[in-house]
């Protein structure tokens, strides 16, 4: 979906990092040292820079600065310094967004998600996921099968987006709900299943039946 | 029955410290006297005996009298000289004595009366008042090096904190959720080291700025997301809408120590809720926000966080701010350790936010945070 520049000292994190964006359909790059990691950055062509504050040898925000004197990339600090003080230097050295660590991954990816469709025109076409024949706009928010389409809700649309990124596997109901928290939609445990069954509704009238397939006491699949 | 914790207002006692001495530190002339009434005594005596004396050696009366006089005079003028250079001496040690919180300023301010028992006195303060400086600056320099190593300490945990979360994450193994929800309460237990060494701290090192309840809502429920959801509990956040904005008033507080405080909350929310098999309700915490004595002076925003868990004893609602207290609800639970209320009392003190709790027991607890909805506190 977008390309990401993740700049992250901590070997395990960065790893971490790599895969969380990789899973969610990104192409993530790593940064290889500290010294030159602006010019590296902005080298790589990349959509959004992930940067941690604490750096060997270097400062994150003097690093954010570096690369706003020369790109309007937008750039998500990432830190463990949980002082406001942090935070609003981050954001008038030209930083986008501000997470604290430890980050719940679905959060992450939410406030990313945020900022590319913010900043990235070229970013909505490309946010189409398809599989087994339904195809689902991301920007338009619709699902479409059998040359139907209809509209989804924002959870509806959130809910299929995670099943179809995962294909063949069970995604807990407590997944689903971690997600849609992250996107501030704080369901309970019925209004999911409301949600459930108004999405299986909408993909019956799109001629797509039994798309969602539901595992007793474990979740669910597409 | 419900319990109340104020915002830090600073007594003035600015106003009688340059003032007039107070009716306990004067030293008047009697008591002058009387504390040195061998000398009084001795005087009076030379004054009786001196007219006989003159009389005796062949003054004509007129001449023993007139003698006699001035030396009583120049006795009393001695005797007043001696009160009036220890008066002023007196008077300051005894408002060193008397004074509460100021003491170290105002026994800074003696000065050398002039004779050996006072100097004496003041020399032996000043070398009190120096060992007594030295002290503070050192238990404050210890203080502070210690508050940042526990901010360094916190900072440098939060690293392999993140590492396992992400890493528990993209394993994408249900079976692994539990290990993400303790991960999510070491995290907590971290983060109520580092605020408790803020709250402690002497220093005001918060940032007040302005923000809407509903984003410090959101942000604090996020943080608590695995354990609530684990725990299926109902949040309704629809109280929190203010006329046409659903994010609700605006607020002046660190969004940082706050969600810290209302983390507190939700995990007590957590912790002591209903259980559904035994009390037949679902676990629900519910937001609430409101405008009280609307553009008045005081005007004050109310945060409220009402669960429909266990309660609080009403035996037990006054003290629950208490630092340690755990009272039945902690007994009977696991892992009470009695801190997460007295932070969110100390860390609201700190900010100038009040708090308060009430609660009905088996049935509902509330906390409200009130905001004073005071610009001037804000820092830009």
């Amino acid at each position: 979906m977008a390309r990401i520049f993740v700049v992250e000292d901590d070997p395990n994190v960065r790893r971490e990092l790599l895969t969380l964006l990789a899973n969610a359909g990104h192409d993530a790059t790593g940064c290889k040292g500290f010294s030159d990691v602006a010019r590296e950055a902005l080298a790589s062509g990349c959509n959004l820079v992930l940067l941690d504050l604490s750096l060997p040898g270097t400062d994150g925000q003097y690093v954010a600065r570096e690369i706003r004197q020369s790109s309007d990339v937008p750039i998500v600090v990432l830190t463990s310094r949980t002082t406001d003080l942090d935070e609003l230097m981050s954001m008038s050295m030209g930083a986008d967004a501000f997470v604290a660590k430890p980050y719940n991954g679905q959060v992450l990816l939410a406030h990313i998600d945020a900022i590319l469709r913010r900043t990235m025109a070229r970013h909505d076409a490309d946010r189409v996921v398809e599989s087994r024949g339904l195809t689902l706009d991301l920007s338009r928010s619709t699902a479409s099968a059998n040359g139907r389409e209809d509209e989804l809700t924002k959870n509806e649309l959130r809910i299929l987006e995670l099943l179809m990124r995962r294909t063949g596997r069970i995604v807990s109901r407590e997944e689903l709900m971690e997600a849609l928290w992250s996107s501030d939609a704080f369901v309970d445990d019925n209004t999911l299943t409301v949600n459930m069954n108004r999405l299986r509704q909408t993909l019956a009238k799109l001629g797509v039946r039994d798309y969602i397939a539901t595992h007793r006491g474990q979740g669910y699949s597409a | 029955m419900s319990a109340r914790r104020d915002g830090g207002r600073p007594t003035d006692t600015e106003g009688e410290r340059s003032g007039a001495i107070p009716a306990s530190a004067r030293f008047g002339i009697a008591e002058y006297l009387g504390a040195h009434a061998g000398q009084a005594l001795l005087c009076l005596a030379m004054v009786a005996a001196a007219w006989p004396l003159l009389r005796a050696v062949g003054a004509t009366r007129d001449a023993a009298t007139l003698l006699d006089l001035l030396l009583a005079l120049g006795l009393a003028l001695l005797l007043l000289s001696g009160y009036l250079r220890e008066r002023r001496c007196v008077e300051d040690l005894r408002r060193v004595a008397d004074s509460g919180p100021d003491t170290l300023s105002l026994a800074a301010e003696v000065t050398h009366p002039g004779f050996a028992e006072g100097d004496g006195a003041v020399d032996a303060l000043q070398a009190t008042l120096l060992a007594a400086n030295h002290l503070v600056s050192e238990a404050t320099s210890r203080e502070a090096d210690y508050r940042d190593f526990i901010e360094t300490w916190v900072h440098e945990a939060k690293t392999p904190l993140a590492a396992a979360e992400l890493m528990v994450q993209n394993l994408g193994d249900d079976r692994l959720r539990p290990l993400s929800r303790e991960l999510e309460r070491v995290n907590a237990y971290v983060e109520q080291a580092l605020f408790y060494a803020r709250g402690a701290s002497l220093e005001r090192d918060y940032l007040v700025r302005s923000c809407k309840v509903g984003e410090l809502v959101r942000a604090a429920l996020k943080s608590r997301m695995s354990q609530l959801i684990g725990a299926h509990v109902s949040v309704d956040l629809s109280g929190l809408a203010c006329g046409d904005d659903p994010d609700g008033p605006t607020v002046y507080c660190d969004p940082k120590w706050l969600e810290f405080v209302l983390g507190q909350l939700l995990d007590n929310a957590v912790r002591y809720r209903c259980d559904p098999q035994v009390d037949g309700r679902t676990p629900r915490i519910r937001f609430g926000a409101r405008v009280e004595g609307g553009g008045r002076a005081g005007e004050t925003v109310v945060l409220s966080v009402t669960d429909n868990g266990c309660g609080i004893r009403e035996a037990d609602l006054g003290r629950v701010f208490d630092k340690g207290f755990t009272g039945a609800n902690g007994r009977s639970r696991r892992r009470s350790t009695g801190i997460g209320l007295y932070l969110v009392a100390t860390l609201c003190q700190k900010m100038g936010l009040d708090v308060g709790v009430d609660s009905e027991e088996g049935a509902w607890t509330r906390v409200d945070v009130l905001f004073p909805a005071n610009r001037s506190r804000m820092v830009s």
